[in-house]
């Protein structure tokens, strides 16, 4: 069953009970009221009737009582009030009637109740369909006065008005289920709208948001709700483009290395198949044995790529002159036989990191400056202090780099200009590589360029006291 | 003589390809970039172009576009695996593609199809005294019908195609029967030994010691 409907069944019935309990508790005190009223009112005209009597019979002698009848007596003060019974009889002791006024004698038992303190007492009779409030009294001289109302019409109003308020009570009851009903699936929709939005989402549909505006539980749930799914959108969304990235990376790898795996299988099945001349079968030899470099240094750099992401590297302070000196030593056999100028010029200072790792980049930058530079050109390696880190540049005076492939150059397998880049054994990895060990290293850095007059690569290493500075900043942060 | 483009940007393979082909008697020329391969085709006219996917400045779906223009059949070669660019590539008009890495028979036997299919290879192939119609796939021996089975017949194709190549077990059994080569069974010594007696080619296909068969011409 739907909760609209729980709801729906367990107000109502309450919502019920409590509205013929209170109009049934108000009808009955309304109508003990009446009676007791119509009782007292009773009480009093026998009492009244009682006085009359007996004072009317002090009055007169033995002699004279003993001439004149009850009626007589009875109609003489009725004379002298102006009033005339029409609800009065009069027994003796032994319960003949002395005098009555009225046809109606009901049966009643009160006789036997009264004693001499309590000398009036009233009994409610059923006769004849009708009900009849029965009142008597004892005289002093042991005669009993009896007087009779009809109050049936008392009995009756009660009963019309348990039948009216029935009419009534139902009319209510369908108005308040109707409105009870209105309510309920007021809410309800809410809630529906809610587990709409909620099963769209599971679906697949991550932009629907549950659109509810009231502020109660249900309100505040779909906001939850809402907020939850904004949550989770942005973490699908960091996935997406990771797995992405991946996938990109996955298609660039695999035609990285198809195309040196095609030659070789190519060149040895030609060699296999075919008796060939010695030119040619020189050649065939000769892309085998490129193409296999190709797919070595192919598999070492993506090693170390994989390495850096890995490896818990060693961090330490490193004399920035020295290690710039040691990489422009590196280098320097292969820029002479180019024919191309080093210049180092480097600050006294301090960085942190890997020696090794920080060499890999500094190299490789060298290595890119290389290729884009001939002979003649000049290099500049320079390393200055900036504030609390310390800035190394490479600038060289070279072919530079299209502005449309600068942004796209830290792509692992990109390469702007790729028949060169074979030509010279690059893998399109170099770079990539940088960026993944400066990244490691938390350093800043940029490439400008342009076409025909050169590339500089500024970047930007942290010297241990920022690191330090930075580690207080954050241990307080996580106090804070 | 048939003429065929290569449009390969990188130069091992591109070498590799014009190498085989000229050996089976192609006339090709090769084009390193998009660029180059639409100015060539605008100039010459080709009977194939061999397309890579991945080119530098016209991508080889642009270069495809052109060729279908000039209704010049198109084989793409792509690396293996790629599926939207074999399905990009065949919806956009080309007649059939390459995964690299490839064998050179099965480059030879794909370029053959889609020349015969475009009717630009002989239809009447001639061995010594043996004549084969492609068209109808009857092979005469001296003015006689000789019975070949669909095997035997492919087979002969295979070795036709791949004069004075030595064909191992293993390519000759991929590309007549299909799938994997298990190196067990006899299947191939079978046929060949079969196809050599029906034909009269018992001194022109020589066995190679542990590697399998060379029609010599």
């Amino acid at each position: 069953m739907k909760l609209s409907w729980k709801l729906f069944f367990l107000t109502t019935p309450i919502f019920i009970l409590f509205l013929t309990l209170t109009g049934s508790w108000v009808i009955q005190e309304s109508f003990q009221r009446s009676l007791q009223q119509e009782i007292r009112r009773c009480m009093a005209e026998n009492q009244l009737f009682q006085n009359s009597y007996e004072l009317t019979r002090y009055n007169l002698s033995k002699e004279q009582l003993s001439k004149v009848s009850v009626g007589w007596l009875v109609e003489s003060f009725h004379r002298n009030d102006g009033q005339s019974g029409s609800n009065t009889r009069v027994y003796d002791e032994s319960g003949s009637i002395l005098y009555q006024d009225t046809g109606v004698q009901v049966p009643n038992n009160i006789r036997e109740q009264l004693t001499v303190e309590n000398n009036t007492g009233y009994e409610l009779v059923q006769w004849h369909e009708k009900t009849y409030l029965v009142v008597m009294s004892v005289t002093s001289f042991s005669q009993y006065i009896e007087t009779t109302a009809d109050i049936s019409d008392l009995f009756e109003s009660r009963s019309e008005m348990y039948a009216r308020y029935q009419t009534g009570m139902l009319f209510v009851c369908m108005v308040a289920g109707c409105l009870i009903l209105i309510v309920i699936f007021a809410v309800m929709k809410n809630v529906q709208k809610l587990s709409a939005a909620v099963r769209s989402f599971a679906g697949g549909q991550y932009g629907v948001r549950a659109e509810v505006n009231s502020r109660d539980e249900i309100g505040a749930l779909a906001a939850d709700f809402n907020w939850m799914a904004d949550a989770m959108s942005v973490q699908m969304g960091k996935l997406q483009s990771e797995v992405e990235r991946q996938e990109e990376f996955t298609s660039a790898f695999a035609h990285e290395l198809k195309t040196p795996l095609t030659s070789i299988i190519g060149y040895a099945d030609t060699l296999r198949q075919m008796e060939l001349s010695r030119e040619e079968t020189d050649m065939c030899a000769n892309y085998i044995y490129h193409q296999g470099k190709r797919l070595q240094s192919l598999s070492y750099k993506l090693l170390e790529l994989m390495m850096v992401g890995r490896q818990d590297f060693l961090q330490k302070e490193i004399s920035a002159q020295e290690f710039l000196q040691e990489i422009g030593d590196t280098v320097a056999p292969a820029l002479k036989e180019k024919g191309i100028i080093l210049d180092i010029q480097a600050q006294k200072g301090v960085i942190y990191g890997d020696q090794d790792l920080l060499s890999t980049v500094f190299i490789n930058f060298l290595d890119n400056a290389r290729k884009a530079s001939q002979s003649g050109q000049h290099i500049r390696l320079n390393g200055y202090v900036n504030g609390s880190g310390y800035i190394i540049t490479v600038e060289d005076e070279g072919r530079g780099i299209p502005e449309e492939s600068l942004n796209r150059i830290t792509e692992a397998f990109y390469m702007a200009d790729k028949s060169r880049a074979r030509k010279e054994g690059g893998a399109g990895l170099g770079l990539a590589l940088c960026r993944k060990i400066l990244e490691v290293h938390k350093a800043l850095w940029k490439i400008e360029s342009e076409q025909d007059k050169g590339t500089r690569i500024t970047v930007c290493l942290r010297n241990s006291q920022m690191e330090r500075k930075e580690r207080r900043e954050r241990r307080r942060k996580d106090v804070g | 003589m048939i003429k065929i483009l290569i449009v390969e940007d990188e130069e091992a393979i591109a070498h590799l390809i014009k190498m085989n082909l000229v050996k089976a008697g192609y006339q090709c020329e090769l084009a390193f970039d998009g660029e180059e391969a639409a100015d060539k085709i605008a100039e010459k006219s080709y009977d194939l172009i061999l397309l890579d996917i991945m080119l530098p400045k016209l991508n080889g779906y642009e270069v495809l576009e052109y060729a279908k223009s000039v209704d010049i059949p198109v084989i793409f070669l792509t690396a293996m695996g790629e599926t939207q660019q074999k399905v990009k590539g065949l919806r956009m008009g080309a007649e059939d593609y390459i995964a690299k890495p490839f064998e050179i028979a099965e480059l030879l036997a794909r370029v053959e199809t889609v020349l015969r299919r475009y009717k630009k290879t002989e239809q009447h192939q001639k061995l010594y005294d043996i004549e084969i119609d492609t068209q109808s796939r009857r092979v005469t021996r001296d003015g006689r019908e000789v019975d070949l089975t669909t095997k035997e017949y492919e087979l002969l194709l295979l070795f036709v195609r791949n004069k004075n190549r030595a064909l191992y077990r293993e390519t000759i059994y991929e590309s007549v029967w299909g799938g994997e080569y298990s190196g067990a069974g006899r299947t191939v010594d079978l046929h060949v030994q079969r196809l050599k007696k029906k034909l009269g080619l018992e001194e022109h296909i020589t066995a190679i010691y542990k590697v399998g068969y060379r029609l010599e011409v």
